[in-house]
């Protein structure tokens, strides 16, 4: 992008005219980078004590310093007169980089002149505040930037895949010092009514219809609007003197197709924050600049969101004492909040509309979700590390994913576990696991090296899937429980735990295997289960929704491999 | 915890870690009355119990650890009273407190056998208990528990993959399987056994949620070496096992015969 300055002419106080009788005959000549400025045919009448207005639109000259070191500014005043013109003096500098809007006062014996230079920003010279940025240069991922004041500045930003961001961040290759930044970097406290999209930088992007045509035909995407495209924000930026604001016109996004990907932008595209939703399926890079230089790349791809049918069964024992404390209002408040992570990498759970019922359940007043008299022993501080637990395979239906929600497991620590999933379409050698690999910049959840600048390229990231587990007889089983170990299933904040506990154990359903994975010293890996249940990568370390331990409501996060990966399982539908 | 609860539970702690037997007798009479009981926890204590253990096993803990015979014949008694045992929550509170209690008495013994029958819910809790607690008597019931025709064999597989596995260096356990796969244990179940004092296979034995460590066979006794080596020929010999599983057998052997032969004698 050109940088421009604009040197300007204003006025010239007149000290002495010059001359012995009358005023003086002044005309100037002026010149700016090599260049004649003004008319040095106009003679101004000049009156001792009294300013001389140079007309701005021929006392002023723009320059384009894009590259240039120096532009030299001289301003000669002369006098008129019958036999030899008097020369009263010649002011002048010669402006060097950084670029700054300034104003000069010179003098010479017989006038003092006033002059400046406005800088172009957004498109216009004029007054700018002094923290506003004039010109930027891409250094090692940063930006090398001038404000209107002339103060050099490192400026940066970031749009992290992850939320909340983790501490551990790749090399900023920032300048030491005290610098503020402004961060948005924290979780999302998801309620179960708010928009479905309310998790910001999922990992894709889902493929919606184009708002301002017909209707979507039947089975079609639903039309792109607030509540369901993508929102993609900043994460990060320095300094704060940038002061961006949300839909900063600073800041324009663009769109870079990878894999025959294509994105839309929902409202602007410009700002902090921006919404998009998709037009065809494949990968984009959406690339952010200021100043016109890239500052950051957000990768995502872009999928149609696919339906998981599921079904609930609300397993209650012989007394009060045994029954779940979740009522079918409760299960789907934790299943609207879940379909807000999934949403993530593209996924939703829809209730099973099958009427069909076995195992002597119930319907209730919600399709889809029933309930079961069972003996205490299957819903009361159960035995999960049973090869067959009984609560999960009740009122199944093939292909549907089934969740029991049970009483108690007999481990405090348990709140659910999946307890039966067929293996990944991902093809895999025998008796190995399958594996899924992703490549692009930045890398997936900037897994290191990340690709972000400064840090060294993106390299491929390969995550390892988990195996079958699977009772006799029941190939097509997808279940899993979930129980009061975890809280009260009526409170906001324990809902989210179902909710986030019901996310990742589906996402080992579908195949997933733990991000970050508990020690065992007893083992030869040194990890819980010798690494069996372990997807092989470390980062982040607890954000992922995988994560090995029970972090709680820090864990929000489906990165971009993780999508690739869980739309290779057998319950999601092609 | 509001203050008259923590005076409260305050005081049964004291009373259960006293060693004066009249304190004991008082304390029977605390934990049967239903106004204590409620006072120490709550309708909703009782309702999140899944989540936060109640008061009331904080009060058995301390009982069961406390030598004292009246402090033993107070927590038997409360095994086997009626308003204490009133709410399941209770009598599981007791089953896990249970745990410190060595040797376990017959009396123990009787209520672990009531509370570890098919489909009751305290039977998964309870087996763990037993195993944890290692003394003969409560694996003498393990034993009995695993050759009952009515507990499930996928039941007795979890225990043996988890329970037994995390204790597979204990002496007395060695013992109690050494008998299971002389008699006792049905055939099928004797090769899953042998697997699980042999071998370690996380993939086929759990889930991601839940998983269980195998003490290194390093840490063993030699006493310990000296049974499972015992059982290995056991294995060899009378049960039938796969080539795999013979293999396996041999290689765990010949490591505890080398652990074994480096202990001083």
């Amino acid at each position: 992008m050109a940088e421009k300055i604009k040197v300007i002419f204003r006025r010239l106080f007149v000290k002495n005219d010059a001359d012995w009788f009358g005023s003086g005959e002044f005309y100037f000549i002026a010149a700016v980078d090599g260049k004649p400025v003004g008319n040095r045919k106009q003679i101004f009448d000049a009156r001792e004590g009294q300013w001389i207005n140079l007309p701005a639109a021929t006392w002023s000259a723009e320059v384009d310093v894009t590259g240039k070191a120096q532009v030299v500014v001289t301003f000669n005043g002369m006098d008129e007169d019958l036999l030899f013109d008097d020369d009263l003096g010649t002011v002048g500098q010669t402006l060097r980089p950084p670029w700054a809007e300034r104003s000069f006062r010179q003098d010479t014996e017989f006038f003092t002149l006033e002059w400046g230079v406005e800088l172009l920003v957004d498109g216009h010279f004029g007054h700018h505040p002094p923290d506003e940025v004039f010109a930027c240069r891409s250094a090692a991922g940063n930006a090398a930037c001038t404000t209107v004041s002339g103060v050099p500045i490192i400026a940066r930003i970031e749009i992290h895949p992850v939320r909340p961001v983790p501490a551990a961040l790749p090399p900023r290759g920032l300048p030491a010092g005290p610098v503020l930044s402004v961060e948005n970097n924290g979780g999302t406290a998801i309620a179960p009514g708010d928009p479905i999209n309310v998790v910001p930088n999922p990992s894709v992007i889902p493929i919606l219809t184009a708002p301002g045509g017909a209707a979507p035909a039947a089975g079609a995407p639903p039309v792109a609007d607030a509540t369901n495209a993508a929102r993609i924000e900043v994460t990060f930026y320095r300094p704060n003197t940038l002061a961006f604001a949300p839909d900063d016109p600073r800041l324009e996004w663009t769109v870079r197709p990878i894999a025959g990907g294509a994105v839309s932008f929902l409202g602007p595209n410009h700002g902090l924050k921006v919404m998009v939703y998709g037009t065809a399926a494949g990968e984009v890079a959406l690339e952010l600049r200021f100043r016109g230089e890239l500052m950051s790349t957000f990768r995502a791809l872009v999928l149609g969101v696919k339906q998981i049918p599921c079904r609930f069964n609300i397993l209650n024992g012989p007394n009060a004492t045994s029954w779940p404390r979740a009522t079918p209002g409760n299960v789907l408040d934790h299943l609207n909040i879940a379909n807000r992570f999934l949403r993530q990498v593209a996924l939703e759970l829809v209730l099973d509309t099958n009427p069909l019922r076995t195992n002597g359940a119930t319907a209730t007043a919600t399709p889809g979700i029933f309930r079961i008299s069972v003996a205490k022993g299957t819903t009361w501080h159960i035995d999960s590390d049973v090869l067959s637990v009984r609560a999960t395979v009740l009122n199944y239906r093939r292909d549907v994913m089934n969740f029991a929600y049970i009483h108690s497991e007999r481990r405090a620590g348990i709140g659910g576990a999946a307890t039966d999933f067929p293996a990944s379409n991902v093809a895999a050698a025998p008796g190995a696991r399958p594996q899924v690999t992703d490549s692009g910049a930045p890398s997936t959840s900037w897994v290191s090296p990340t690709g972000v600048l400064p840090d060294a390229a993106a390299g491929p990231v390969n995550m390892n899937l988990i195996s079958a587990v699977q009772r006799p007889g029941h190939p097509r089983l997808f279940a899993m429980f979930l129980c009061d170990n975890i809280g009260d299933p009526a409170v906001l904040a324990d809902q989210r735990l179902y909710a986030n506990i019901m996310c990742h154990e589906l996402g080992h359903i579908l195949n997933l295997g733990h991000r970050v994975e508990g020690p065992d010293a007893t083992t030869p890996t040194g990890l819980v289960s010798d690494g069996i249940f372990f997807d092989g990568l470390t980062h982040p370390p607890t954000q992922n929704i995988m994560f090995w331990g029970w972090a709680g409501d820090i864990c929000q996060d489906f990165d971009i491999i993780q999508a690739r990966a869980v739309h290779q399982s057998p319950l999601v539908p092609p | 915890m509001n203050a008259s609860v923590k005076q409260l539970l305050q005081s049964l702690l004291d009373a259960a870690r006293s060693d004066e037997p009249a304190r004991h007798a008082d304390l029977l009479k605390q934990l049967e009355s239903p106004e204590v009981l409620d006072g120490l926890d709550s309708e909703e204590d009782y309702a999140n119990s899944a989540k936060f253990r109640l008061r009331v096993q904080q009060v058995l803990e301390a009982l069961a650890r406390n030598p004292a015979p009246t402090a033993r014949s107070t927590f038997l008694a409360l095994t086997r009273s009626e308003a204490f045992t009133a709410h399941d929550e209770r009598i599981m509170s007791l089953v896990r407190a249970s745990v410190s209690i060595c040797p376990a008495p017959p009396a123990l013994v009787a209520f672990w056998d009531t509370y570890s029958q098919p489909e009751d819910g305290f039977t998964p809790s309870t087996i763990t208990v037993l195993i944890d607690n290692g003394s003969p008597p409560a694996l003498d019931l393990f034993e009995r528990k695993m050759a009952d025709p009515t507990h499930e064999d996928d039941d007795k597989t979890a225990w043996m993959r988890t329970r037994v596995l995390s204790h597979r260096n204990d002496v007395a356990l060695l013992l109690a399987c050494e008998r299971l796969l002389q008699r006792g244990l049905p055939e099928h179940l004797r090769p899953l056994l042998v697997d699980v004092l042999f071998d370690y296979r996380p993939g086929e034995w759990f889930r991601p949620a839940s998983s269980v460590s195998a003490p290194p066979l390093e840490s063993a006794s030699p006493e310990a070496l000296d049974h499972l080596l015992k059982i290995g020929v056991l294995a060899l010999t009378k049960v039938r096992l796969s080539e795999e599983q013979r293999s396996v057998v041999t290689l765990r052997s010949q490591r505890a015969e080398t652990l074994r032969d480096q202990w001083p004698r």
